[in-house]
């Protein structure tokens, strides 16, 4: 009895055997090379992640690499996520460079990063880098008016951020959901600090300008300028570099700036406390506040520059013309979660 | 349970000949299968391997000399006088425009699908176009950006840059080549530009893959995507980068951004050192997967033929073996029990047959052996009784003719006469012997006559009662079986007392037995006596143990004889022998164990 056992697992032995032997030749995943990546985790090629768009990255990217040979491997997330990833990030190294997330929200994790002066620091405007150096603009996106010129006669053209809040307005707002987008946000904390009269924020404004949405809440920023350059939308504001490139584009959309001030995004790029190459990240963020790269950002993609030696695109009045609306944004970025929460029960 | 056990063996050897049969014939298979299998999906796949190497490569040759002809185009162009003299300013460009267009149509000559080509001035406002200038193109120009600086870098050498740019009507370039132009005093003062379509290079692959389907990838070194030519979307990406939408929720960056394992594919790469591309084209192994799971079912199926096919042959080759064994075992057990009468009757002719035959022989042998040994035995018996018979007549004619003589003498003629005819009774019983058992009724009428003899000797001293069952009167019994007794009743009983003596034969079927009994009124014996003649090796009571040798020998132990006797009241002998039924006795039973 125990030989036939013997005898039957030494047969279910051999038939298992062999059928191992056969069939890893069919569940097999084969690579037969993969991309090099040697490069990864040695001194010539850094980590960035950067909020900024694709085709703002990849260009300044390729360049950096093709020039200086070092590779950069990035990710490209909303700001929000990033963050998010930054706060779950604990002890580990998630990379060498923060490159375009706004001064706002850099201002409240710098205990993430490691002051990094700049060579070409003396050519950047002071306004536009951390005091102790912490992090250094990379462009300045100012907020504007857009309006389709066939839907808004001459005389009714927006004029300042009040004219937001006028019930004329009704339903002919673009507007994007401040939840998922810098600029809407920013515009939002524009009204907030318009007219406080002492109090901290003027909600006040807050219910006109919903009153006047009517609902119709936009999902991306994007929507917001295609929307008024394509009829959906009377005005709304918007970003400077997108009604620039629509009106080099041809189409019949004009641009306001606001009387009351222009607010800025200013997108920052900022050296990882825990930079695993920090001196090819250095390189990167000199590169990228070069006068070659800033002038090319500036030609290519209408962004304003934080250089002062760099010229600003045709089209777009100078910065020193601008009028700037003073507001301590940090502190409203820092209250940014309670914002919204209200923002939204407002809405609903 | 020693039967259970047995059967358990038998079960066992069947078994383990089955099995074994089936692992002979099941395990050669198995190996030589499972190796036919690896070295056809091997061999598969090594094929496709190849034939995608091959493809590729194809596809690289045409690649390389689609760039050489831009290359040729190129180096017609930019030693050209009139090219250099517009771009150096020396002429002016309006007036000369038709003269540097002929000059690059006449290049472009004979050029399938036309690129779009440029000619660009670096200091001057110089643009010569065959296709609307991208703003790209400017804007690098203007900060020495990308191909332009790679153009500067290769001081006169043609330089094949991967950038994707887009035109219009949904058409992209993906290459753009380019050389810088140099003056007589060595400065750049413009270059020479030739952006490559995308199609142009997709249609190259295409044309080579079309046995396989397969993915193409093409990279520069810093993977920057080239060609897809599955997602379109991802050329002018980098794939060692993560790109997120909005609502995309992020993972920590565990994974590997730089992996290229697909599942059930195998990727080849093919480095295109002479214009730093590398090719990635990645196969899928469906056709293989498909082949191997066909091949597979295949396989099992033939298995499960193959094993019943094989148990088949197994259960009938094993039992061919253990079935005659088996029943030279039951044989052996039979003739262990007694019965030689067997015969193992295989038509084999192996071993097994051997086996058998042996087995027969050996049983004929034994047989005979215990055929001889019975008939010596039975010589022996015979010759014993007949011995036995011979002790008894000598002595009983003796005192006999000592009768006659006493009563001639006498001159008793009635008596002589009586006796005489008595004796003459007795002796041809006697003669007659040739049969050793006669029936009770002559058994009977013998001992008459010897009593009437014996009467006539006694002066009639004693009296006779014979009480025997008329049933059993044609039983047979060994002859002389009463006798002794008879005469021991009247020698060693009644003739020693003085009164008037009685001797009863008696005789019935008690059971299966039949019971004589003989008594006598005589003088009877005391116990001392008793054990005397209850004695088997008496020598002075030759009758008694003539007697009880022939009932042991003759019917075995259980049978004999017994005495019952008192001093001075008389004497009682049993004697049991078994009765038998039928005509048929087989005077051999008590030779059986």
């Amino acid at each position: 009895m125990v030989k036939k056992v013997i005898v039957l697992l030494l047969f279910l032995t051999i038939i298992f055997i062999i059928w191992e032997n056969v069939s890893f030749l069919f569940v097999e995943d084969e690579v037969l090379g993969q991309i090099p990546d040697e490069d990864l985790n040695s001194n010539n090629s850094i980590m960035v992640y950067s909020p900024l768009n694709e085709k703002i990255i990849i260009p300044i990217v390729k360049e950096f690499q093709e020039t200086t040979g070092i590779q950069v491997n990035y990710l490209s997330s909303g700001t929000g996520n990033l963050l998010k990833l930054l706060e779950q990030k604990e002890d580990m190294p998630l990379m060498d460079v923060m490159w375009g997330g706004s001064r706002e929200f850099l201002d409240l994790h710098l205990d993430l990063f490691q002051p990094y002066k700049t060579i070409h620091r003396d050519k950047l405007s002071p306004d536009f880098r951390h005091a102790e150096d912490y992090w250094n603009g990379f462009n300045i996106l100012p907020i504007v008016f857009m309006y389709n010129k066939k839907l808004v006669d001459e005389e009714d053209i927006p004029k300042s951020w009040e004219d937001l809040l006028d019930p004329k307005w009704k339903g002919k707002i673009a507007y994007a959901d401040p939840n998922n987008s810098g600029s809407s946000f920013m515009i939002l904390s524009a009204l907030l600090t318009l007219n406080t009269d002492g109090e901290e924020y003027n909600w006040e404004n807050i219910e006109k300008f919903i009153d006047n949405l009517e609902g119709r809440i936009l999902p991306k920023s994007s929507d917001v300028y295609n929307g008024i350059a394509n009829g959906d939308f009377a005005m709304g504001p918007t970003m400077e570099e997108a009604v620039v490139r629509l009106i080099n584009q041809g189409a019949d959309v004009g641009i306001v700036y606001p009387e009351e001030g222009t607010v800025f995004i200013t997108d920052a790029v900022a050296l990882m406390k825990d930079a695993e190459n920090p001196e090819a990240a250095k390189i990167f963020i000199d590169f990228v506040l070069s006068k070659k790269i800033q002038g090319y950002m500036v030609d290519n993609f209408l962004l304003r520059s934080i250089r002062d030696d760099i010229i600003f695109p045709d089209g777009l009045i100078p910065m020193s013309e601008m009028n700037i609306m003073e507001s301590d944004a940090t502190q409203i970025y820092e209250n940014k979660d309670t914002i919204l929460d209200i923002w939204d029960s407002l809405v609903n | 349970m020693e039967k259970y056990i047995e059967m358990k063996r038998n079960n066992f050897f069947f078994h383990k000949l089955f099995i074994s049969f089936i692992l002979c014939g099941l395990i050669p298979l198995l190996i030589i299968t499972a190796a036919l299998y690896g070295f056809a999906v091997n061999f598969v796949r090594d094929m496709i391997y190849d034939q995608t190497y091959r493809n590729i490569s194809i596809a690289h040759d045409k690649i390389n000399s689609l760039f050489q002809e831009y290359d040729e185009i190129i180096e017609k162009l930019h030693k050209d006088e009139i090219i250099l003299d517009v771009l150096s300013g020396e002429i002016s460009m309006e007036d000369n425009s038709n003269r540097v267009y002929e000059q690059i149509y006449s290049a472009l000559e004979g050029v399938v699908d036309k690129p779009p080509l440029y000619i660009l001035g670096r200091e001057k406002e110089v643009k010569f176009y065959t296709y609307p200038l991208p703003d790209s193109h400017e804007i690098a120009m203007k900060y020495n950006w990308g191909v332009f600086r790679e153009a500067d870098g290769a001081l006169g050498k043609t330089v094949f840059y991967p950038q994707k740019i887009k035109y219009s009507m949904g058409q992209n370039t993906v290459l753009t080549i380019s050389r810088s132009i140099y003056n007589n005093e060595g400065n750049c003062i413009g270059y020479i530009v030739i952006d490559v379509f995308r199609e142009k290079l997709a249609d190259i692959f295409q044309s080579s893959i079309n046995s396989l389907p397969m993915e193409i990838l093409v990279l520069d070194k810093y993977s920057y995507t080239i060609l897809d030519l599955q997602d379109k979307k991802m050329e002018g990406y980098f794939q060692n980068a993560v790109y997120l939408d909005g609502d995309e929720e992020v993972e920590t960056t565990e994974k590997s951004l730089f992996q290229f394992k697909r599942s059930n594919s195998v990727t080849i790469i093919f480095p295109n050192e002479k214009y730093n591309m590398t090719t990635y084209a990645t196969v899928s192994l469906d056709i293989l997967n498909h082949l191997s799971s066909s091949i597979k079912t295949i396989l099992i199926i033939g298995y499960i033929i193959s094993l019943l096919i094989c148990s088949i042959i197994s259960i009938i080759l094993a039992k061919d073996i253990s079935d005659p064994i088996r029943k030279i075992i039951s044989l052996m057990k039979k003739v262990e029990k007694g019965n030689f009468d067997v015969e193992a009757n295989f038509k084999q002719r192996d071993e097994i047959g051997l086996l058998a035959m042996y087995f027969n022989r050996m049983v004929v042998r034994l047989k005979k052996y215990l055929d001889e040994i019975i008939e010596k035995q039975n010589q022996l018996r015979e010759t014993e009784i007949k011995m036995l018979q011979a002790q008894i007549n000598p002595h009983f004619l003796y005192n006999t003719l000592d009768v006659i003589k006493w009563s001639a003498k006498l001159n008793r003629p009635d008596e002589v006469t009586k006796v005489v005819t008595n004796l003459a009774k007795i002796l041809r019983n006697s003669i007659d012997c040739e049969e050793e058992f006669t029936t009770i009724e002559e058994s009977l009428e013998f001992l008459i006559s010897y009593l009437n003899i014996q009467k006539i000797k006694y002066n009639n001293k004693f009296r006779i009662e014979i009480d025997v069952d008329p049933y059993i009167l044609q039983q047979k019994i060994p002859r002389l079986l009463l006798q002794p007794f008879v005469e021991n009743a009247i020698i060693h009983g009644i003739s020693g007392t003085d009164k008037k003596g009685l001797i009863t034969i008696g005789g019935e079927k008690v059971g299966n037995e039949i019971v004589f009994y003989v008594t006598d009124n005589g003088i009877g014996m005391t116990a001392d006596e008793m054990k005397v003649i209850e004695r088997e090796d008496n020598e002075n009571h030759v009758g008694i143990n003539n007697v009880r040798k022939r009932i042991k020998l003759y019917y075995g132990d259980t049978y004999g004889i017994e005495f019952e006797s008192k001093k001075n009241k008389g004497t009682k002998v049993i004697v049991k022998i078994p009765f038998e039924m039928g005509d048929e006795i087989n005077h051999d039973k008590g030779y059986h164990c």
